[in-house]
């Protein structure tokens, strides 16, 4: 299916960003009339995601963020976040809560947060050439 | 600063406002370390009323405070 209304956003991965991430994709969103808290679940996956570019795929450059967004007729949303970097050895093992590579005050929560906060979530990923990750969430919306 | 710190001898409030997410948690676990390695207070509180987002970062922030001020004994 062909979505309604697409966006593209290209970004360095600097910390920075992270907030205008989360923030331009749920303003696009936000044409679909969604909840207060529907809002607030697809900022916090797209933090989520974004940090993990930031963080993970590039840990010691900077590298190009790669978001995408679709809007379609039957009030689905979908998100991709994409990079370049370094990307994840055993996708399943990365899914699971709790399990991080990076010590210090990473939880290991992330993908675990993007699942409960979405209604899919789909990675895809090739260690030395990147990370996709496919975000989906049915907007309800404030009427009906 | 997004958070302000109230310190009595016993204890250190860290009153957090605006958005907790990998970028701002930097700065506001700095601010709130350097109170508690001054003072290794018994009891640290992390007020959250006035965040507006927070993600993972947040609860790493409060696991890593947490482990901060369990390693005196407070
Ligand atoms: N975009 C990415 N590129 C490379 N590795 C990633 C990426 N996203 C996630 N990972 C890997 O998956 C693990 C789990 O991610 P997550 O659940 O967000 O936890 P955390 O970020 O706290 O480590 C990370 O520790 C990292 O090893
Ligand atoms: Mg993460």
């Amino acid at each position: 299916m062909k979505p309604i209304n697409e966006i593209k956003l290209e970004l360095e991965s600097r910390s920075v960003n992270e907030s205008f991430a989360r923030v331009a994709v749920s303003a696009f969103v936000a044409q679909m009339d969604p909840t207060v808290e529907e809002i607030s679940d697809i900022k916090t996956a797209v933090s989520e995601a974004v940090t993990n570019c930031i963080v993970h795929a590039y840990p010691v450059s900077v590298g190009k963020i790669y978001i995408w967004a679709g809007l379609y007729e039957d009030g689905r949303v979908r998100i991709r976040i994409k990079d370049r970097g370094c990307g994840i050895i055993d996708v399943k093992q990365a899914m699971e809560p709790l399990f991080t590579t990076l010590g210090g005050e990473r939880t290991g929560l992330g993908f675990a947060v993007m699942e409960s906060f979405m209604d899919k979530i789909r990675v895809r990923s090739k260690v030395g050439s990147g990370t996709t990750v496919t975000l989906e969430k049915n907007i309800k919306g404030r009427v009906n | 600063m997004p958070v302000q710190i109230i310190s009595t001898p016993m204890r250190i409030t860290a009153f957090i406002s605006g958005e907790i997410d990998h970028h701002n948690a930097v700065r506001i676990r700095e601010a709130i370390d350097s109170s508690v390695e001054k003072q290794c207070p018994k009891v640290l509180r992390i007020d959250f009323s006035d965040v507006s987002f927070m993600d993972s970062s947040g609860v790493g922030l409060v696991m890593g405070r947490y482990k901060v001020v369990n390693s005196y004994g407070g």
